[in-house]
C-alpha cells in the first residue's frame, strides 16, 4: 500500500492534472475551459503557500543560527528584525487597505536595501565577464578562433563606439545575430522542448521520480 | 459532454493537437521498442556526465566537499526535475564514498523532493547515519542573494567539485566563478541558451540543453528511460524532414501542408 | 636577457592578475558616467525600429499590455525602455494595462507611472486609460489566466473592482484577442509570453529585455517578436526615437568603453599566449 500511495497515485494524480490542462489548450469547450480557468487559479492560491513555507524555512534556520550564536548573526539578527516591516506592512494591508507598493517603511527598505544590493551583485557580473573572457578566449582550435572573432564583431557592431571605429562591424554584427545565432538557438531551443516532451512523458509513465523525492 | 469536446479543437489548434498525439505516440513506440528489447538503444557519450565520477574521486582524494546546486528554479521546472535525477545518483556516489555532499536549491518547493532524494541515496549506499540534514540548503529564494550564498559557501568551504545542474538566469556566471576561485572542477548544464556560453567560457565540462534533460536516462541506463529518448530522435527525425519538406513546398507556392498543420 | 624580460612580459599578458582586469573595468566603466563623453548612440537598430514602428501605426486607443518581469538587477537596462516605451504609448493616445509577473516589479510599474503620468492611481485617466493589476503570481500560469480572462484578478493593484472600469467597457472579447501588443520587460525568457499570448490569441509581443536575453529573443524575430529593445542599447535608441533621452543613453559612453576595454585585453592575452606559446624554454 506504501509503495501505491508513495509511487503510483501521486504519478496518476500527475499524469490525470497534466493532460487536462493540456486539452485546456487544445479544445474550446465552455465547460472544460472553465474547470481549467478554477484549475489555473488554484495554482496561483497555492503558490501562495509557497511564500509562507519560504518563511518558516527562514526562521527556522535563522533562529537556529542565533540560538547556537553561530559566527556571523548580525545578519541574522537583522533578517529577523525585518520580519517586524512584513508583519506591519501585512497588518497595514489586512486592517486599512495599505498597498504594499505605497507603504512608506515597505518601499524604503526595497529601494534603500533589496534593490541596491540586487544591483550591486549584478554589477559583480561585469567583473566577472572581463576576467572570464580574457581567460577563456583563447584561439587554441578554429572553433575557439570563430568563437573570439564573432564575439569581438558582435561586440563591436552592438557598442556605439564600433560603429565610429567602421561602420561595417554593424551590418556583420546584424547578420551574425540574425542568421547564425538564431539559427543556433533555434536549434538549441527546438531540441529542448523535444527533449521535455520526453521527460514530461516519462514522469507521466512513472520512469523519473526525481521531482518525487525518489531515486530508483 | 465528451463527445462535444472531442469536436471542439480550437481554431488552428488542429495541427497542434495532431502533433501532440503524434508525439505520445512516438515516445510511445521508442519506450516499448526498448523495453521488449527489439532494439536495443545506446545514448552518445556524454563527457559531463562521464566526468562525473572523476570530479567525485577527486573530492574523495583531496578530502573536500562537493557542491551540487540546481538554481532558481521551483520543483515544476524541468531543469530542476532533471537536475534532481543527477543528484540523486551523485548523492549516492558520495555517500559510499564518505565524500560531503552540499546540495543548496532556491525555491523552497525543491526542498520535500530533494530531502527525500538525497536522504534516500544514504540509505540506499548503506550509510543512512551520514545524512546531515543542514547540507541540504535553502539559501534565498532571492536570485542574487541565493547566488551570493552560494559563491560563499563554494569559496568557504573549498569544494573539490562544482555541479551547477539545473535552471539558471544572469546568476550562473557568479556560481562559475566562484568555483574556478575554490580550484574546483565545474560541471555545468541548462537549457536556457543565452547562459550556456558563460558555462562553456568557464567550466570544465558543460551539459547544452537536452543533454541535461537527457541525463537522468543516460546514468540509469532504464530501458523505459533510454526508450524515450530514443522516441525523442525519432520525433526529432519526422520534425526534420516535415521542416525540410514543408519550406521547399512553401518556397514553390504549395501552403497545403502549412495549412494541414495548422501552423 | 632581452629574450628573458619579453618573454616574461608574454607569461605577464597572458596571465594579468585579474585585479588588474577589474580595475580597467571600473575605471573605464564608470568615469564615462562621472566625465560624460557625448558619445553619438549611432544607427538604431532594425528591432527597435520594428517596436517602435508597430506602435506608431496601431489604430487609436489600442490596448497595449506591459509586463514588468524586471528585477532591480535588471531595471538598469529595461526601466529606461520601459519609460522611453510609454511616452510614445500615452502619446499615441493607447490604452495600457499594467501586470507585474514578479514580486520585484510593481514598485517599477509604480515609478514608471509616477515619471511619465505624474500620478499613479489617482490619475484622472486611471481606469480609463491605464489600469495597473499588480502582481499575478506563477508567471506563466498566470499570464494565461489572464489572457483567457481579462478580470482574471477581479480587482487592479488598488483594490478596485475590474468590471466596473470604463477601460475595460468596450472590449469586445474580455481576452488576449482585444490587446494590440504584450511587450515584456526583464531579463528571464520571452517564450512564455509567446506561448500564453501570442500563439493562442494573435497578440504579437515586443520586448524591452536584458542584453544578456537578446539570443534568446532572436528565434521568434520578426514573426512572433514583432520588435523589441536590446539591453540598455536598445533603451537609448527608443530614448532617442521619442525625443527624450534619459539614464540610457547616459550610459552609452560607460558600455562603448567598456566593450573596448575588454576586446583590448583579450586581444593581449592571446597575444602573450602565442607569442610564449612558440618561444623555447630557459633561452636560445
Amino acid at each position: 500500500m506504501s509503495v501505491v500511495l508513495k509511487r503510483y497515485i501521486p504519478t496518476i494524480i500527475l499524469a490525470a492534472l497534466a493532460f487536462f490542462m493540456v486539452g485546456d489548450t487544445l479544445i474550446a469547450e465552455p465547460t472544460y475551459n472553465s474547470l481549467a480557468t478554477s484549475g489555473r487559479s488554484a495554482v496561483t492560491i497555492i503558490s501562495a503557500f509557497a511564500v509562507m513555507l519560504s518563511i518558516t524555512l527562514l526562521t527556522r534556520i535563522h533562529a537556529k543560527r542565533i540560538a547556537r550564536k553561530r559566527t556571523v548573526i548580525e545578519s541574522s539578527v537583522l533578517l529577523t528584525c525585518m520580519w517586524v516591516t512584513l508583519l506591519w506592512g501585512f497588518f497595514r494591508f489586512a486592517l486599512y487597505g495599505v498597498q504594499p507598493t505605497q507603504e512608506a517603511v515597505v518601499q524604503n527598505i526595497f529601494n534603500g536595501i533589496v534593490s541596491p544590493g540586487d544591483s550591486t551583485i549584478y554589477s559583480i557580473l561585469a567583473f566577472f565577464i572581463a576576467s572570464a573572457a580574457y581567460r577563456a578566449f583563447r584561439t587554441r582550435s578554429v572553433e575557439a578562433t570563430i568563437l573570439l572573432a564573432a564575439g569581438i564583431l558582435v561586440m563591436l557592431g552592438k557598442a556605439p563606439i564600433g560603429e565610429m571605429i567602421w561602420t561595417g562591424f554593424t551590418p556583420i554584427s546584424d547578420w551574425i545575430m540574425n542568421v547564425a545565432n538564431k539559427a543556433g538557438s533555434r536549434v538549441i531551443l527546438m531540441s529542448a522542448i523535444i527533449a521535455t516532451i520526453a521527460l514530461y512523458i516519462r514522469i507521466i509513465l512513472g520512469y523519473e521520480r526525481g521531482w518525487m523525492g525518489r531515486g530508483d | 459532454m465528451l463527445v462535444d469536446v472531442a469536436l471542439s479543437v480550437r481554431t488552428g489548434y488542429s495541427g497542434a493537437l495532431l502533433m501532440f498525439i503524434l508525439a505520445l505516440i512516438i515516445v510511445g513506440i521508442g519506450i516499448y521498442l526498448t523495453i521488449n528489447g527489439v532494439i536495443k538503444p545506446r545514448i552518445r557519450r556524454l563527457p559531463g556526465i562521464d566526468a562525473l565520477d572523476e570530479c567525485i574521486g577527486r573530492a574523495t582524494e583531496l578530502g573536500r566537499p562537493v557542491h551540487f546546486t540546481v538554481g532558481i528554479g521551483g520543483i515544476s521546472n524541468v531543469q530542476v526535475i532533471a537536475g534532481l535525477s543527477i543528484a540523486g545518483y551523485v548523492a549516492r556516489k558520495c555517500a559510499e564514498l564518505g565524500v560531503r555532499f552540499l546540495f543548496t536549491f532556491s525555491q523552497p518547493t525543491v526542498q520535500p523532493a530533494a530531502m527525500d532524494l538525497i536522504k534516500e541515496a544514504y540509505v540506499a549506499a548503506g550509510k543512512p547515519e551520514d545524512f546531515v540534514q543542514e547540507n541540504v540548503m535553502w539559501l534565498s529564494g532571492r536570485q542574487f542573494s541565493f547566488a551570493t550564498g552560494v559563491m560563499g559557501l563554494v569559496v568557504r568551504e573549498r569544494v573539490a567539485a562544482n555541479l551547477i545542474l539545473g535552471y539558471f538566469a544572469a546568476e550562473s556566471l557568479i556560481f562559475a566563478e566562484a568555483g574556478f576561485r575554490a580550484g574546483a572542477v565545474q560541471i555545468a548544464g541548462t537549457t536556457n541558451s543565452y547562459q550556456i556560453p558563460f558555462f562553456v567560457a568557464t567550466c570544465d565540462y558543460t551539459l547544452i540543453s537536452e543533454e541535461l534533460i537527457t541525463a537522468g536516462a543516460y546514468i540509469s541506463q532504464e530501458p523505459g528511460q533510454v526508450g524515450s529518448v530514443l522516441g525523442q530522435d525519432y520525433i526529432r527525425v519526422i520534425g526534420l524532414v516535415l521542416m525540410a519538406i514543408g519550406s521547399i513546398l512553401y518556397a514553390v507556392g504549395f501552403k497545403t501542408l502549412t495549412t494541414w498543420l495548422g501552423l | 636577457m632581452g629574450t628573458k624580460s619579453s618573454r616574461s612580459l608574454y607569461e605577464t599578458l597572458q596571465n594579468m592578475d585579474v585585479r588588474y582586469v577589474y580595475l580597467v573595468v571600473l575605471l573605464v566603466v564608470s568615469l564615462p558616467i562621472l566625465y560624460p563623453l557625448g558619445l553619438p548612440v549611432g544607427t538604431i537598430s532594425k528591432e527597435t525600429l520594428g517596436l517602435y514602428n508597430y506602435i506608431d501605426e496601431l489604430p487609436p486607443r489600442s490596448v497595449i499590455l506591459l509586463i514588468a518581469d524586471q528585477s532591480p538587477a535588471a531595471a538598469a537596462e529595461c526601466q529606461p525602455g520601459m519609460i522611453a516605451n510609454m511616452y510614445h504609448i500615452i502619446a499615441k493616445g493607447h490604452r495600457i494595462l499594467f501586470y507585474a509577473s514578479r514580486t520585484d516589479a510593481p514598485p517599477f510599474i509604480e515609478d514608471a507611472m509616477k515619471q511619465v503620468l505624474g500620478r499613479s492611481s489617482d490619475h484622472p485617466d486611471y481606469g480609463k486609460l491605464y489600469v495597473n493589476l499588480g502582481f499575478i503570481p506563477q508567471t506563466e500560469v498566470g499570464l494565461a489566466g489572464l489572457a483567457a480572462d481579462v478580470f482574471f484578478t477581479t480587482t487592479d493593484a488598488y483594490g478596485n473592482d475590474l468590471r466596473s472600469m470604463e477601460f475595460f467597457q468596450d472590449l469586445p472579447n474580455k481576452n488576449a484577442r482585444d490587446w494590440k501588443l504584450a511587450i515584456y520587460y526583464g531579463a528571464s525568457a520571452l517564450d512564455w509570453v509567446v506561448r500564453q499570448v501570442t500563439d493562442p490569441y494573435g497578440c504579437p509581443t515586443g520586448g524591452g529585455v536584458a542584453a544578456v536575453l537578446s539570443s534568446r529573443v532572436y528565434p521568434y524575430y520578426p514573426h512572433s517578436v514583432i520588435g523589441f529593445l536590446t539591453g540598455l542599447r536598445g533603451s537609448a535608441e527608443y530614448e532617442i526615437l521619442v525625443r527624450r533621452p534619459g539614464e540610457a543613453a547616459a550610459g552609452m559612453d560607460a558600455q562603448s568603453l567598456g566593450h573596448l576595454a575588454i576586446i583590448i585585453m583579450i586581444v593581449l592575452g592571446n597575444i602573450g599566449y602565442y607569442a610564449s606559446r612558440g618561444k623555447p624554454r630557459g633561452g636560445a
